[in-house]
C-alpha cells in the first residue's frame, strides 16, 4: 500500500487472517429478526408510535430543570427582599449606611456621623442599666424594711 | 443490488430476508469484535434490521448498500456500549467459536483461530476495526471510510500499522 492506494480495491489480506470465516449466526436469529422486521413492516412508515424516544425521561428533565431555575429565582428574590429589610431596620435604629429603602434612595452616613449615633446608642444603653440597677435596688432596700 | 434496495423500499418481506441472508454473519462477526458479547451483538443485529426497515422509504437513495448496513451496525454498536457504561456489566471476550466457522476444523486451524482472536483483540480498538471490516466484512477502504467516517488516507495508514502489528504477533505466535 503506497501513496498510489487504490481505496476500492480489495487488496492485502495476509494469509492466516483470510483462511478464516465469520462464525454463521444460530438459526434462532433469523426467524427472530425477520420476525421484528415483519413487526415493523406492519406499522405505518416512520410511525411516531414507534420511533419517538420515551417521553418520560425528557419529561423529568425538563421539571428538574426548571424547578432549580424556579428555585434559585425565589431564593435570590427573598435574599434581597432579607437585604432590603435590614437595611430598613438599620436606617430607622441610626446603625450604619443605607443605600436605598423602598427604592428610596438614602443619603450614606458619613464616618463620624455613624460613630456619632453609635456613641449615643451605647450612651442610652448605658443610662438604661443604671436606671435598672437603681431600680433593682430600691425594689431590695423596700423588701429588708418591709 | 440496486434491484434489492428497491425491493426493501417497497417493504417486501422477501427482500429482507434476502439481505439478512447475504449480511447476517458479516455483521454479526463486526457486531461481536465490537461488543464483546453473543447476546449484545444479537441484539444490535435485530435492532439495525429493525432501523433499516423503519427507513426503508430511503433505502431507494442509498448508493452503497453494504457501507449504509455496516454504519447502521456501527452507530448501534455504539448506542449500545453507551448504554453498556451507564449500567456496567461484566465484560466479556468472544471466543473463536462465536468468531469464526470452525465446521470441520482440525487442531491446526483452531490454534490459527485463536492466534488470530488474541492477536485482533489486542489491536488498539480504531485499527481492529479496520481489520475486522476489511478482512471479515469484504469492505474496501473506502467503504470503511465512509462507514468510521475517517478520511481514506487515515484508514489506509491505521491498515498498514495494524498488519504490521499482526504480522509480528502472528509470526510469534504461529512458530
Amino acid at each position: 500500500m503506497n501513496d498510489n492506494t487504490d481505496f476500492n480495491s480489495p487488496i492485502d489480506i495476509p494469509e492466516p487472517l483470510s483462511a478464516l470465516r465469520p462464525a454463521k449466526t444460530i438459526e434462532s436469529l433469523r426467524s427472530r429478526v425477520l420476525n421484528a422486521v415483519d413487526a415493523e413492516l406492519q406499522q405505518k412508515p416512520n410511525s411516531p408510535a414507534k420511533t419517538a424516544k420515551p417521553r418520560t425521561a425528557r419529561n423529568w428533565e425538563r421539571i428538574a430543570q426548571w424547578s432549580v431555575a424556579v428555585g434559585l429565582l425565589l431564593g435570590i428574590g427573598l435574599h434581597v427582599q432579607a437585604w432590603q429589610a435590614n437595611e430598613s431596620r438599620s436606617a430607622m435604629h441610626g446603625l450604619g449606611p443605607t443605600y436605598a429603602v423602598n427604592g428610596t434612595a438614602l443619603a450614606v452616613k458619613p464616618a463620624s456621623q455613624r460613630r456619632d449615633s453609635l456613641e449615643r446608642y451605647l450612651l442610652a444603653l448605658a443610662t438604661a442599666s443604671r436606671d435598672l440597677e437603681r431600680a433593682d435596688f430600691r425594689f431590695h432596700t423596700s423588701n429588708r424594711r418591709n | 443490488m440496486s434491484k434489492l434496495t428497491d425491493r426493501l423500499s417497497h417493504g417486501e418481506p422477501a427482500a429482507f430476508a434476502e439481505l439478512y441472508d447475504l449480511y447476517a454473519n458479516r455483521l454479526h462477526h463486526f457486531l461481536l469484535v465490537q461488543l464483546g458479547s453473543p447476546a449484545d451483538a444479537e441484539d444490535a443485529l435485530q435492532e439495525v434490521f429493525v432501523r433499516l426497515t423503519r427507513a426503508r422509504d430511503k433505502l431507494a437513495a442509498v448508493e452503497n448498500l453494504t457501507a449504509y448496513l455496516f454504519t447502521l451496525a456501527r452507530n448501534e454498536a455504539t448506542r449500545l456500549r453507551d448504554r453498556r457504561k451507564r449500567q456496567p456489566a461484566a465484560l466479556s471476550e468472544p471466543n473463536i467459536e462465536e468468531l469464526f466457522d470452525l465446521t470441520d476444523s482440525d487442531f491446526a486451524a483452531r490454534e490459527l483461530a485463536e492466534s488470530v482472536r488474541s492477536a485482533l483483540l489486542r489491536l488498539p480498538s480504531e485499527q481492529r476495526e479496520i481489520v475486522d471490516l476489511k478482512t471479515y466484512a469484504g469492505l474496501t477502504l473506502a467503504e470503511i471510510a465512509t462507514v468510521t467516517d475517517t478520511p481514506p488516507g487515515t484508514v489506509a495508514s491505521r491498515y498498514r500499522a495494524a498488519l504490521e502489528k499482526l504480522r509480528t504477533w502472528l509470526a510469534t505466535a504461529l512458530l
